[in-house]
């Protein structure tokens, strides 16, 4: 398969991008902490090297199964990616806040019901159907992410949940990049697929840039070392622990008092 | 470009426009709570007058947060706890204040991570004081805002006195070395 000179160089890019990352992670010890985002980077990385041997050694038919083939599974993580967020910031303790179940019911339904309006709404021109699904599958999952997110800011503020750092920079790169997906796919929408695909190959380039962009992003704020974290003494675990049990206590005496 | 597209492209314009505009105000004000600096934590305390509070919460709690059954308990009047709070506006200061808590706590919590589970009981506690306060609110609409001050302002006072003294107790056994500022603010 012939690959233009711009394309290599967004290849390379992407290769370096992630293997950065990929370094940084376990360098600074957050492949431990986001093991779901640890996963998604290797992945990537992994796809990267893939796709530029089928590439070479492959033909057009393989390229295209393995291409969509890692898509799938790409798409898969990212949406487990905002399962491992939610779940640092509505389980604080383990499990889930008790007053955000009812609103993350709803905010998934409501989620998936406007990317399904979205996905069924948009007609691409293409020459076969399953191009059009592909189209419709990606703005499905960039307008369902992007409403993930921004409901899990959302109702992180109006709950009083704090969000640690680390989990605020993951969260903003992959939100960003969702949002600029839903405007690229609304551009695959308009222009379609016409026999030479060029539109679709520079909204694909500039698609690519952003995530570059991600990519530099995280390896940048992931780079810094994190907060170390102070030995607790065993006096005052025990004390923390009694202060829990304090807390617990005013609560249930305080709610139980008419 | 089929007939459905110009509706379609609206939407998605309105869709971005309102993913941009709720995010980012959102992000803004999850920054300014919890990646604030203590300077700033600080300065966004509303100062109470800590005698009163307490007059108001140990007329029903024990120092220890028992509630008090004596006969000598719950003896505050209504249009009292009323005017020590300072009405709506002690309120709804009493509110904001609870959210600094909420951040005073996972302060501490980037140092000690075991905190969090104080991070978040304080949190559920402020939840209940926005409760109170809103039940409080449909009480007046109803005319009988009196009748409710010690079913929930001052339950909601207590709450919140109750809050400021494991926030206090957590910064004393951590050793931070805020405290003497803290017990000042507070």
């Amino acid at each position: 398969m012939h690959l233009a000179r711009v394309d290599l160089l967004y290849w390379t890019a992407g290769f370096l991008g992630h293997f950065v990352l990929f370094i940084v992670l376990w360098v600074r010890r957050r492949a431990k902490e986001f093991p779901v985002f640890t996963t998604w980077i290797t992945a990537n990385l992994a796809r990267t090297v893939v796709l530029f041997i089928v590439s070479r050694l492959g033909g057009r038919a393989l390229y295209y199964y393995t291409y969509w083939d890692l898509a799938i599974l790409d798409t898969l993580l990212q949406f487990a990616i905002v399962y491992e967020m939610y779940s640092k910031i509505f389980r604080p303790l383990g499990i889930w806040a008790p007053d955000v179940r009812k609103a993350f019911l709803w905010l998934l339904s409501s989620s998936l019901a406007v990317a399904a309006a979205f996905a069924m709404l948009a007609r691409p021109h293409t020459r076969l159907w399953m191009q059009a699904a592909v189209i419709k599958g990606n703005l499905f999952s960039s307008v369902c992410m992007t409403e993930l997110f921004v409901g899990m800011v959302a109702l992180s503020v109006k709950v009083g949940l704090p969000w640690k750092a680390d989990v605020a920079r993951i969260s903003q790169g992959l939100g960003a990049y969702s949002l600029f997906g839903v405007i690229i796919e609304a551009g695959n929408s308009y222009f379609g697929l016409d026999p030479n695909l060029q539109a679709y190959q520079i909204l694909s380039r500039l698609r690519m840039t952003v995530y570059l962009c991600c990519l530099a992003y995280w390896a940048t704020v992931l780079s810094k070392p994190a907060r170390e974290s102070r030995e607790m003494s065993l006096e005052l675990r025990d004390e923390l622990s009694k202060l829990q049990a304090r807390v617990e206590y005013d609560l249930q005496r305080i709610r139980g008092r008419r | 470009m089929s007939e459905h597209q110009p509706l379609f492209f609206v939407l998605i314009a309105v869709f971005v426009m309102l993913a941009v505009a709720i995010g980012g105000y959102s992000l803004h004000r999850a920054r300014t709570t919890s990646h604030t600096s203590w300077e700033n934590l600080l300065t966004r305390l509303r100062h109470f007058d800590r005698s009163s509070l307490e007059e108001i919460a140990l007329d029903i709690v024990e120092p220890s947060g028992d509630p008090r059954h004596d006969e000598a308990s719950a003896l505050l009047e209504p249009s009292d706890i009323w005017q020590r709070i300072g009405g709506w506006q002690g309120l709804e200061a009493l509110e904001q204040n609870c959210s600094v808590l909420i951040d005073l706590a996972f302060y501490v919590q980037q140092w000690y991570p075991e905190a969090v589970s104080v991070t978040e009981q304080l949190r559920l506690s402020s939840r209940e004081i926005e409760g109170h306060i809103k039940r409080l609110k449909m009480a007046e609409k109803t005319g009988k805002l009196d009748a409710f001050i010690p079913m929930y302002a001052q339950r909601a006072i207590a709450t919140y006195y109750l809050m400021t003294c494991r926030v206090l107790s957590l910064y004393e056994q951590s050793n931070m070395a805020m405290l003497t500022e803290l017990q000042r603010a507070l």
